[in-house]
This record gives C-alpha cells, sequence and structure tokens, in this order.
C-alpha cells in the first residue's frame, strides 16, 4: 500500500545527487515536483476545486449541475483520503471519483449509459489545461461544417445568443433558425463521433 | 416526444439553465454531448463562483473537521480566500501516505463476529441445508446467510458493509446483492462489484456449527 510513495520518494534523493553538481537550481525544482504533496484536506480542495469545477463544467455544459458535482465529488473523495499524499495520487483519486459521479449523473438524466469522462480532458492536470481543451474541441467540431450550421451554433452556444437574435444575424425567420439549428446540431454530434473515433 | 426532450436540453444548456432529465435515445445522447462541448467552450464558463467555492468549503469543514475549539472557521474561510492557484503544497518526505482506492489496497481479512455475550442459535436443520444450499436467518441481533458448499459450513453477515441495507439472495450461482446501491458480494463476503470510489468491506464472518442434526451460528442472546 505504500509502494508508490515509498518508491517516489527513493527516486528524488539519487536524482537530487547526481545531478547537484551540474545544477542546483534545476535540482531544487525537480525535488519540489517530485515531493509535492497535499498535507490536509484543506489544501487538497484549494489546489483542486478549479480543476474539478472546470472538468465537471466541460461535461455537463450548466453551472447548477456543475456545482452539484463538484459538491458530490469532494464529500466522497476526501472522507477516505489518507494524507499527507502526493499531488498525482490525489488528482488520480479525484479523477476516478469524477468519472464515478459523472457516470452516475449521465445515468440519472438520460436514462442510459455515456462515456462519461473521455480521456482528453482526464490528461488535464491543471485547471488551466481543461478550457483550451475543450475550446480546441468545439472548434475542431464547428470547423469541420458548412458555414451556416457553423454561423448558428457559433452565435446560439459561443455568444449566447437567443434564437430570434440568431435569426436576425443570419437574416433568416426565427422558424428557418430553428430547423438550421436542429440540422447543424446533428450533423455536429455525427461530426463530434467521427472525431471521438 | 425525445425531440422535444432533447431540444429543450439543449435550450436550456445555451441560456445557462439547469437541463430536465429526460429519456433520451442514442442519438439524443450523442446529440447532448456535443452540445455539452459546444457550450463549454463558451470562454470563462467553466470558472467557479467565489461563492460557490466558500459554501462548498464551510460544507466540508463542517463533514470534515472535528469540532475543536481552536479551529475557527474564519480563520480558515481567510486562509482560502488568501490561497492561489498553485497552492500550499508541504513538503512530502513521509512515507506510508496513501489512498486505498488509488493504490488498489484491499481492506484485511475478514473479521468474524465474536459477540460478547453469545450463545448458539439454531438456524436449520441439517437436512434443510443439503450440500450446496444457502439460506438466509435471523439469529439475535446477527442477520446473514448460511451456506454448506463442498461439504463445509459458511456463515457471513447479510448487511452491507456500506450503509447497512439489508442484502438479498439472488442469481446463479448465488450471491448477495445489496438493494440501496447495487453492491455484490459472494457467499464468503468478498466484495464482487460496486460503484462506489472507496474500498467497500468484506462482509464480516459469523461462526457456525452443527450438532444434532442441526445447523447453529454463535450470535448475540436476544434478550439481552
Amino acid at each position: 500500500m505504500t509502494g508508490g510513495l515509498t518508491a517516489s520518494g527513493g527516486q528524488g534523493t539519487p536524482l537530487g545527487g547526481t545531478r547537484a553538481g551540474a545544477s542546483g537550481a534545476l535540482v531544487t525544482q525537480l525535488r519540489a515536483v517530485d515531493n509535492k504533496s497535499y498535507a490536509d484536506w484543506d489544501a487538497v480542495y484549494r489546489d483542486n476545486i478549479g480543476l474539478v469545477h472546470r472538468l465537471m463544467f466541460a461535461r455537463v455544459g450548466n453551472r447548477p449541475d456543475a456545482e452539484d458535482l463538484t459538491t458530490e465529488v469532494f464529500l466522497a473523495a476526501l472522507r477516505p483520503m489518507r494524507l499527507p499524499s502526493s499531488v498525482g495520487e490525489v488528482r488520480a483519486y479525484l479523477m476516478a471519483t469524477a468519472r464515478t459521479v459523472l457516470a452516475r449523473y449521465w445515468a440519472r438524466k438520460l436514462g442510459l449509459q455515456v462515456t462519461a469522462l473521455s480521456e482528453d480532458l482526464e490528461q488535464a492536470t491543471t485547471a488551466n489545461e481543461v478550457g483550451p481543451e475543450i475550446a480546441r474541441q468545439a472548434h475542431q467540431i464547428l470547423a469541420a461544417l458548412p458555414d451556416r450550421y457553423r454561423q448558428i451554433l457559433q452565435l446560439r452556444f459561443l455568444e449566447g445568443c437567443t434564437v430570434a437574435e440568431a435569426a436576425q444575424a443570419l437574416g433568416v425567420s426565427v422558424a428557418n433558425a430553428k430547423v438550421l439549428q436542429h440540422r447543424a446540431m446533428r450533423r455536429a454530434a455525427q461530426i463530434a463521433a467521427g472525431l471521438d473515433s | 416526444m425525445t425531440m422535444r426532450g432533447i431540444n429543450r436540453y439543449v435550450e436550456s444548456l445555451i441560456s445557462s439553465r439547469r437541463p430536465r432529465r429526460f429519456r433520451a435515445s442514442e442519438d439524443d445522447a450523442s446529440l447532448a454531448r456535443t452540445a455539452v462541448t459546444l457550450r463549454a467552450a463558451r470562454p470563462g464558463s467553466g470558472e467557479p463562483d467565489e461563492e460557490f467555492v466558500t459554501a462548498l468549503h464551510k460544507k466540508l469543514a463542517a463533514e470534515l473537521d472535528p469540532p475543536a475549539p481552536g479551529q475557527a472557521a474564519g480563520a480558515r474561510r481567510t486562509f482560502l480566500r488568501a490561497a492561489a492557484a498553485t497552492g500550499t503544497v508541504a513538503a512530502a518526505g513521509a512515507a506510508g501516505a496513501g489512498i486505498d482506492h488509488a493504490l488498489g489496497a484491499r481492506t484485511a481479512a475478514p473479521d468474524t463476529i465474536t459477540p460478547s455475550h453469545g450463545i448458539w442459535h439454531t438456524v436449520a436443520a441439517s437436512t434443510d441445508l443439503p450440500d450446496g444450499a444457502v439460506r438466509p436467518f435471523t439469529a439475535g441481533a446477527l442477520t446473514g446467510f448460511v451456506e454448506r458448499a463442498g461439504g463445509q459450513l459458511r456463515a457471513v453477515s447479510g448487511i452491507c458493509t456500506h450503509q447497512g441495507c439489508r442484502l438479498a439472495l439472488s442469481g446463479r450461482p448465488a450471491h448477495l446483492v445489496c438493494p440501496c446501491h447495487g453492491a455484490t458480494f459472494a457467499l464468503d463476503g468478498v466484495v464482487l462489484t460496486h460503484k462506489f470510489p472507496v474500498p467497500l468491506a468484506t462482509l464480516p464472518q459469523i461462526e457456525v456449527r452443527e450438532t444434532d442434526s442441526v445447523v447453529q451460528v454463535y450470535a448475540p442472546t436476544s434478550d439481552l
């Protein structure tokens, strides 16, 4: 059970020793990364609340649900944690918990199994990586769409326009905008499925 | 019907509301997922709300911190606000730390229930428990299942180690299922499946013997 940490602790010292002559600053840095750990739940929370919330938002797309799920993850994950533990272990555990929580959410919300947390985001280890990754995915989908489809989805999802506003921007009737959006969504879903596989 | 469900779902996301649940088809689900991706890409939308961060911290403190007079909630909150995104990370050093789940560790050997004031309760006639049979029983304060397999008797607690729901006998080969969250256990008490992010304890064993053509378990005296 202590294998993981003993191993990483064991690596730290020899690594520091061999590089000591080469560059003192580098060694200090490496040691800092190697030894990074959380002393208590408070530290775990402060350092990961942003990451977990952004991941949840990226997976459910709305704030009320993202907040509920973030709460669920921390409530479930923090109690059984034995601290201090390394940052890597804690994050792996938070991700595992997030996966379970999301699977339950989708089963509840849509009544079926949905791939809860795909690897792309799971590999994001800092909060700052989640935003760019999800933006990249969205733009990849949008870029593959015909112009009109891309425009309506951009107006509605990224700019938050109402149907009426989007219709006006595109110079079509509201009814036409709805149809356009619907078709665009279907195409986007096909493209997304293609990108996944 | 599903058409309306998915449309409403998409409109909720666009207008930043909580989407309602609906029974989705496979197509709906992939559409919903795409809508989530597009919506999540709206600049700045994944940022946690500061009020939420503070409120959750308070809730967690209430759950996790033992009530100690020296630990003022106010001090913690200030600490939280002051903390940068990088956070405070203490030097580790301490070996022996770890997380059960992450490291795949399991709880120690199964316990046997040993009541301080126990007696042998008869739970079945020997003839009612042929080889391969399983019977539920209640004896004193204990609820469990007794099994004869390969000529050996074995009894385990029938209470789920997660939250204490009473297990049900099910399936072929027979196993125990928790009606609350669906955890399953083998008849020797070992956890078969569960969907919790933390390890689930093995079911405790109950002492069992066969004497004078009856099967008995050692359980608390019922009228203590």
